[in-house]
């Protein structure tokens, strides 16, 4: 017994100086072993893996930290989970002057993208290309532009790129109708936000349409525009000019404004998308951690009666505000130190169905969270985005989520939650 | 083989002479045995589709070391990992670490355990992809089949295994390519088949009977098993009935003339390849991949059981009584027989004991007589190593021999007379035949089974419906290869002419995007050997919503299956159309009201009917919510090349 301590040490005492070095990734995954050379590029590391020893260059740019002799040094930015994100400043991740931001639109905005030659105008000829303000009852998708976009252009991604080219056509067809060519302007700088999430270009077209003028609730979007090519600052110059609108609740949540978020919240609370606004203001609580408050505005979300013409909407918000509770009931009692090495099963409703993951926990820390089975219409990079937010935070609490994807997201971070909840001990 | 020489008198044989007879009948044995288990090999081995594996993929790996310069990494992978077990040996490497992910080359695997493996790039890589490889940190992910390339696993599997190919058996039948010849007016391919088939005969006369037809060595199985074993009397059937299979394949050729191929029920491969197909087919699913897979058997299949039963269940009168009296294939072989080089005789030392015409496992010999018929004879020898006299020998026909003479000079003019009328009947009998089948075959557009026909969806690549019929053996090798039995036989419903027919019940399955096995095994091309990329563009029919029935076009749920299936398949043949959008007060459509819902696209469907597979599984089966599936897969006017 002796001599196994002994040697224990002795091995201890040979090794631990060799192998003290850890290196730590942009990609948030951590190497142990030795630094063998760094130089204004690179960092040349021995990492040990599985009793061997490998050795490669790592550019510095790909290189978040290393430790050596137990001294941390953080050299570059990470991708997600990053300090800077923490604080919620810029989602997009880059920041970028006023001056840049201007330059950007003006350059790039009013080009055509890409992709741009490869699209047809395509388009039913039955299409009332003359686009009434109101279109004639009944509905008909065939006939009347709006309900085209809405029913067709809208719910295919494959079609994306045609609406905007319809647009562009329109453009062109009302070249004397100033108000017409207003409204094909705002309907491609919706499509380039929304559905391409091509910010720059969308910008360009919200300003062209005249409302960077201010006094226009289309302001929202531009806002947003700007808060993704970069600029927090002129995102809130552009709200101030806004009216105010719900819409806003959830860009200053994004933002990480949460109390103006809250107070947009509460300005709305009462009125017809009352279920949106507290769903929002949930989220934005959750987001910042403000659990108890979350859970307020979570139950608030059940309280609108799930009746009248938005009565989906509102079931809707009601499933995604009661999966919430269940998420944050559970955040709290989950201590990572206390869940054995294994693989772990969760579920939660995404938008219409379950999602369901796999989460694998190894010396208390969140070694994988993978998608095991979903069904989801939209989820954009929610599917790798959220687990990889997870993995970097090694945590549930206060990931944010993918916009435009945030049932999805919240789906993978709720699902995640009750698989880790099910192997506490 | 073994041909004796023609020896003058009995002394001077040498004693071994029966013994290589018998050694010959142990030889034909072993041939029989051969071809009987290749047979069932190509049918449950290589037709098989299940034991094609898609490609894989492995996530998690980090590259640990890169030398870009020699394009050579090792990657680690921190949970086990099934690559090492994987015959693999080259993957593609996406770096899932950058935004979109990266393609970054193909490499092969020059060394693997469950949590490290080393790779070389498979081709030297330019500056732009070593630079690449150097900055990147991963994650890697490791796959076999290039990302985003069409599945090829099915296809690729029977191209691994057909080195035999499947339907070897199925082109050896000579009444196949000659009746479909006949009755799709190739008449070049009959005549060439013919040719070649008498062309062998020349040498080896009926020898397909007695050496590799595996119904006959079935049937020899059962004989051997079953029927010599029950204690009541063989029928005795005087010899002039082995005529009545000329009578056979001369209806089987008028038909087929005609343009009707009643070949495909009776010919002898597609009736044991039919029967097995239907009947343990089944079985090896259920035991090998568990009996929760294997659908109900119909109409269709037991009547193809059945046939064969019948077929062996004859050999209870007399051993090999389908061969001797009724099997068309061994007419077409027995004609042949007629210009056959080698002849049996009898020399004069016969002693008319009449043991060869008890041992003649076809009958070829008439009670109490020694003389064999011509067209019956397979030259198996039986004869020969029975013979106690040594009197029997296989020698060609100009050799000089004196030979026994008949029983009787009346005998032999009875049969001379027998066979005169035998002919006449036959010619007679193709000449009905050839009529009743033209009026049949008029008719049969107009019956009322023809809108049903019209009806069915045919595998991809199959000829049009009319042609179709003309070719279809109905052998089912088509139904055997198909992976999840997307193809199934047509039952009695749409007439005679469609049974055991393949079609899509794509209820049961959609047609796979990576197979072409159908085309690839039929023998007689009425379903086309298409390659994987013109498979992928020919229509089998198409796709059509049912908007009744439909969960969001009725208005009823949110369901997007069938869509997600069509885009997992590939073809992206089905899109959203937002539909029941309510309107608010101001006349604005009230967002989240109503659903998005499926809309084919006809021109980019290939009526595949993944679709159909998906909805029938999720909302009929799994759910309940629906009689039936609400997306469909009918027939197109417009099937073939897109």
């Amino acid at each position: 017994m002796r001599r196994l301590v002994l040697g224990f040490l002795t091995a201890l005492a040979l090794t631990a100086p060799t192998w003290a070095d850890t290196l730590e990734l942009a990609n948030g995954s951590k190497l142990e072993g030795e630094v063998v050379q760094r130089d204004g590029e690179s960092i040349t590391f021995a990492a040990q893996v599985g009793g061997k020893t490998y050795s490669r260059q790592y550019p510095l740019d790909k290189v978040l930290a290393v430790t050596v002799g137990g001294q941390r040094e953080v050299i570059g930015k990470a991708g997600p989970g990053d300090a800077a994100r923490e604080k919620g400043t810029a989602s997009a991740g880059v920041e970028r002057s006023r001056g840049e931001i201007e330059k950007l639109i003006a350059e790039v905005g009013g080009t055509r993208p890409d992709w741009w030659d490869s699209v047809p105008v395509n388009y039913p000829r039955t299409l009332d290309l003359s686009w009434p303000d109101k279109p004639p009852p009944p509905w008909n998708n065939q006939r009347n532009i709006g309900q085209y976009v809405w029913d067709i252009i809208n719910p295919n991604p494959g079609r994306w790129r045609e609406g905007v080219r319809l647009m562009d056509h329109l453009l062109s067809v009302h070249k004397d109708d100033p108000s017409r060519r207003n409204r094909a302007m705002r309907e491609m700088a919706r499509m380039y936000q929304d559905l391409l999430r091509d910010y720059a270009r969308a910008a360009f077209w919200w300003q062209k349409a005249g409302v960077a003028e201010g006094q226009d609730y289309a302001g929202v979007q531009l806002a947003e525009c700007y808060w993704r090519l970069g600029s927090k600052e002129m995102a809130n110059e552009m709200l101030a000019k806004t009216p105010p609108a719900f819409t806003m609740i959830k860009l200053w949540a994004d933002m990480g404004e949460v109390d103006l978020a809250l107070e947009m919240a509460e300005a709305n609370a009462r009125g017809a998308a009352a279920d949106i606004a507290c769903i929002y203001a949930g989220d934005a609580c959750r987001v910042a951690g403000r659990y108890a408050k979350a859970l307020e505005y979570y139950q608030r979300v059940l309280a609108v009666p799930a009746t009248g013409q938005m009565m989906r909407r509102i079931q809707r918000n009601h499933q995604r505000a009661t999966a919430n509770i269940e998420g944050i009931r559970l955040f709290d009692s989950l201590d990572l130190a206390r869940i054995p090495d294994g693989k772990y099963q969760g579920s939660s409703v995404g938008f219409e169905y379950p999602l369901q993951v796999a989460v694998t926990v190894k010396q208390g820390r969140i070694e994988a969270v993978q998608v095991t089975s979903q069904q989801e219409k939209q989820p954009y990079n929610s599917l790798i985005e959220t687990p990889a937010k997870i993995i970097a935070k090694q945590s549930v609490k206060g990931v944010d989520t993918t916009s435009r994807a945030t049932i999805t997201s919240e789906a993978v971070i709720n699902a995640t939650a009750k698989a880790l909840a099910s192997g506490m001990r | 083989m073994v041909m004796s020489r023609p020896k003058p008198a009995v002394a001077t044989r040498p004693a071994g002479h029966r013994h290589r007879a018998r050694r010959h009948v142990w030889l034909r044995r072993g041939f029989q045995g051969t071809a009987l288990l290749t047979f069932l090999g190509l049918l449950f081995g290589v037709l098989w589709p299940y034991s094609a594996r898609p490609a894989q993929s492995w996530m998690g790996w980090m590259p640990v070391e890169v030398d870009s310069q020699r394009g050579q990494v090792v990657v680690v992978c921190e949970t086990p990992s099934s690559l090492t077990q994987s015959p693999t040996r080259a993957v593609y490497i996406v770096d899932e670490g950058v935004q979109p992910a990266a393609e970054l080359g193909r490499f092969e695997v020059l060394k693997s355990d469950e949590q490290a493996a080393t790779l070389a790039a498979a081709t030297s890589l330019t500056a732009a992809e070593q630079e690449r490889l150097a900055k990147s940190i991963g994650p890697w992910s490791l796959h076999e089949a290039r990302p985003g390339s069409w599945p090829s696993h099915y296809a690729d599997e029977l191209a691994r295994k057909d080195w035999v190919p499947a339907e070897s058996f199925l082109m050896l039948d000579p009444l196949v390519s000659v009746s479909t010849g006949l009755a799709a007016r190739q008449w070049g391919r009959a005549a060439l088949w013919a040719a070649a088939i008498w062309l062998v005969c020349l040498w080896i006369p009926r020898a397909f009977c007695g050496y590799l037809c595996p119904l006959g060595t079935l049937i020899d199985v059962f004989d051997w098993a079953v029927s010599r074993r029950l204690p009541w009397r063989r029928a005795t059937l005087h010899g002039v009935w082995a005529k009545l299979k000329f009578a056979v394949l001369a209806v089987v050729l008028g038909m087929s003339a005609a343009g009707l191929l009643l070949a495909a029920y009776v010919s002898a491969i597609p009736l044991l390849t039919r029967g097995l197909v239907c009947g343990l087919g089944p079985v090896q699913n259920g035991l090998l991949r568990g009996w929760h897979l294997v659908p109900a058997s119909g109409a269709a299949e037991y009547a193809a059981v059945a046939l064969l039963a019948v077929v062996l269940g004859l050999g209870l009168l007399r051993p090999r009584f389908w061969c001797r009296y009724l099997c068309p294939t061994g007419a077409v072989f027995a004609l042949g027989s007629l210009l056959a080089i080698s002849r049996r005789r009898v020399g004069e030392n016969c002693v008319r004991c009449g043991r060869c015409a008890d041992a003649c496992p076809f009958g070829a010999i008439a009670s109490g007589e020694h003389q064999a018929r011509v067209t019956d004879c397979a030259s198996c020898r039986t004869c020969v190593s029975v013979c106690p006299a040594d009197a029997v020998e296989f020698a060609a026909r100009w050799e000089p021999r004196v030979e026994a003479a008949p029983r009787s000079a009346e005998h032999g003019d009875a049969e001379r007379r027998a066979a005169r009328r035998g002919f006449l009947a036959t010619a007679v009998s193709a000449a009905a035949a050839f009529g009743v089948g033209t009026v049949a075959e008029n008719r049969k557009a107009s019956a009322g089974h023809g809108d049903r026909r019209a009806a069915l969806v045919r595998a991809p690549g199959s000829l049009p419906e009319e042609s179709f019929l003309r070719l279809c053996v109905r052998c089912g090798a088509c139904l055997r290869a198909c992976p999840n039995g997307a193809l199934q036989p047509v039952g009695i419903e749409c007439g005679w002419e469609a049974l055991w027919t393949p079609h899509v019940v794509a209820d049961r399955a959609g047609c796979e995007a990576s197979c072409n096995r159908c085309g690839q095994v039929c023998p007689t091309g009425a379903i086309r050997p298409l390659s994987l990329e013109e498979k992928r563009t020919v229509r089998m029919g198409r796709a059509v919503v049912d908007g009744a029935n439909c969960l969001p076009h009725a208005g009823k749920a949110a369901c997007q299956r069938c869509v997600d299936e069509c885009a997992t398949a590939g073809y992206r043949a089905i899109e959203f159309v937002r539909v029941g959008t309510e309107l608010d007060a101001a006349g604005q459509p009230i967002e989240d009201s109503g659903f998005v819902a499926p809309v084919v696209m006809a021109e980019k469907c290939v009526g595949c009917g993944m679709c159909q597979s998906g909805c029938h599984s999720l909302n009929v089966v799994q759910k309940g919510w629906l009689g039936q599936a609400a997306i469909k897969v009918q027939a197109a006017e417009d099937c073939g090349a897109l």
